[in-house]
């Protein structure tokens, strides 16, 4: 009755887990990704056959919130089965090993699966200083990523801080914080931002890449399926916005009858994320429906984008890209960093906007 | 501030977008293909621009049949003929009863409820290893 191919199917049904939970799982997946539903059959069919994939997932610059999202479920959901379908070899977090064990259990699932591991990267990666700014058992996260990176697969970045340095890269970034892009450019590389980004997403993504390879991706490498659309695009309040009838403070008429939140500095007519459809909390809501407009969390540099509740109109996005661009040409000419320092943080303080009761009131009191 | 509750209307009732027409007779083609020469399909609805009172108008269109079904795994999967033979309704629920997943499949039966091979032949074993235990002296027979 043993399997000598160790086959996942197998594995899976010994645990109790029927085809028709897998189908399911596959179903679900499927159409969420908008995949031609026999894709459902194939993605069953090819999670039977093949083996547990070997992940390592490195935690950077990050405050853990990416891990929580993935694995936050109280009792056991469709999405967990993904933890059923990967051999999760090292999460510094979750496992259960410390110290030199852990370490080990990373460096024995390279050697063993040389190739051919998956590696998810948490976290932005400081390089200020040679990377002193987050350390792993001694070893820099640059030095980690990189030598971790060298014999993967595929890389995938999740959260905004992986994949476009996050919020440890806002200005002005007193750590050097760049993105998993920035330092491997020779693997294939899926951006899955947010922060965090939706558990499902996140899921589906992993679905995709077990079963039928890397998924079609955007020009920020995120994938089409779930970023193809912007959240104005999807949301629910559009309409009001084409009818031109907006919010001008959080508590006034506009904003008791649901009307866009455009003016009170919602960014989804620029942000790319799955929000409006696939909601958070098991499709609950999400941010514009409960009355907050979107943040734009899944964007680069978003911490940077001008203040929350300045309206896209106003101008979003300079003091981040400034700040971004000046790093890269510091670091690529090899210029001292304290002059950069002093001229980003004083750039920094000039463009520091408090947010004030009025930004909250809006232009109606004004 | 008043303890007056608020009133939020967020929920707008979206216009007619003609996709349930369309699905009718895109099912009517299927149908017949069914018929013709047994060849399956299975429209996702979960990812198709139709609202969901518009997905219930459908439903309740397509009417009941004689067969109803509940799948129980990791949430219930509920399933049912519709009264256009050959058309089933299958909605897939998450274990905290949200809706994740509905479909309509053209067919026989629903792939999902047919038992797999293997899963058949895995039960064939423990059946014998089954047979074996409850009748240890037959083997030496």
């Amino acid at each position: 009755m043993t399997d000598p191919d160790h086959r996942l199917a197998s594995e899976l049904i010994r645990h109790g887990i029927s085809r028709r939970t897998f189908l399911k799982f596959c179903t679900s997946m499927a159409s969420l990704m908008a995949l031609p539903p026999a894709a459902a059959a194939q993605m069953a069919e090819k999670l039977t056959t093949v083996k547990r994939q070997s992940v390592i997932w490195l935690s950077f610059q990050e405050c853990t919130g990416c891990t929580e999202s993935i694995t936050r479920s109280h009792k056991p959901t469709l999405e967990s089965l993904i933890f059923d379908f990967v051999s999760l070899d090292y999460h510094h977090t979750l496992q259960a090993a410390s110290g030199s064990a852990a370490e080990a259990a990373r460096e024995q699932a390279m050697q063993a699966n040389k190739g051919k591991y998956i590696l998810i990267v948490d976290g932005a990666i400081p390089t200020k200083d040679d990377g002193v700014y987050s350390t792993i058992a001694g070893i820099t996260n640059l030095d980690m990523l990189q030598q971790v990176a060298r014999d993967a697969a595929a890389i995938v970045a999740v959260g905004t801080c992986a994949t476009f340095g996050g919020l440890p890269k806002a200005s002005p970034n007193p750590t050097g914080a760049v993105s998993v892009s920035d330092i491997v450019t020779d693997k294939p590389i899926i951006n899955i931002p947010g922060c965090p980004p939706i558990p499902v997403v996140m899921t589906g993504v992993l679905a995709h890449v077990l079963t039928f390879g890397i998924p079609e991706l955007d020009g920020l490498g995120r994938p089409k399926s779930f970023y193809g659309d912007s959240i104005h695009d999807r949301c629910y309040r559009r309409p009001f916005y084409d009818r031109g009838l907006f919010a001008k403070s959080f508590d006034d008429e506009g904003a008791r009858q649901g009307w866009c939140l455009y003016e009170l500095g919602c960014k989804g007519p620029t942000t790319h994320n799955a929000c409006a459809t696939v909601k958070w909390n098991n499709g609950t809501s999400f941010p514009i429906q409960s009355g907050h407009g979107c943040i734009g969390c899944s964007e680069p540099d978003f911490w940077d984008a001008g203040g929350f509740y300045k309206s896209i109109s106003t101008g979003i996005g300079s003091p981040g890209q400034w700040a971004a661009g000046a790093v890269a040409v510091g670091a690529a000419a090899g210029l001292g960093s304290a002059f950069l320092n002093r001229s980003t943080q004083q750039q920094s303080r000039d463009q520091h906007q408090p947010i004030t009761e009025q930004d909250l009131k809006g232009d109606e009191h004004e | 501030m008043s303890a007056q509750a608020l009133n939020i209307p967020i929920e707008i009732s979206p216009p007619d977008s003609g996709m349930s027409a369309a699905l009718i007779s895109e099912l009517a083609e299927h149908l017949q293909q069914l018929a013709s020469n047994g060849t399956t399909q299975t429209i996702d609805l979960t990812s198709l621009p139709i609202s969901d009172l518009e997905r219930r108008e459908l439903e309740n269109t397509l009417g009941r049949g004689e067969v109803e079904i509940t799948l129980d795994t990791i949430g219930l999967s509920r399933i049912h003929e519709t009264a256009f033979s050959g058309i089933w309704w299958i909605k897939h629920y998450s274990a905290d009863d949200h809706l994740i997943a509905e479909q309509i499949e053209v067919c026989l039966v629903p792939e999902i409820i047919q038992s797999h091979p293997q899963d058949i032949l895995q039960a064939s074993r423990q059946l014998q290893q089954l047979g074996r235990e409850e009748n240890p002296g037959e083997a030496h027979d």
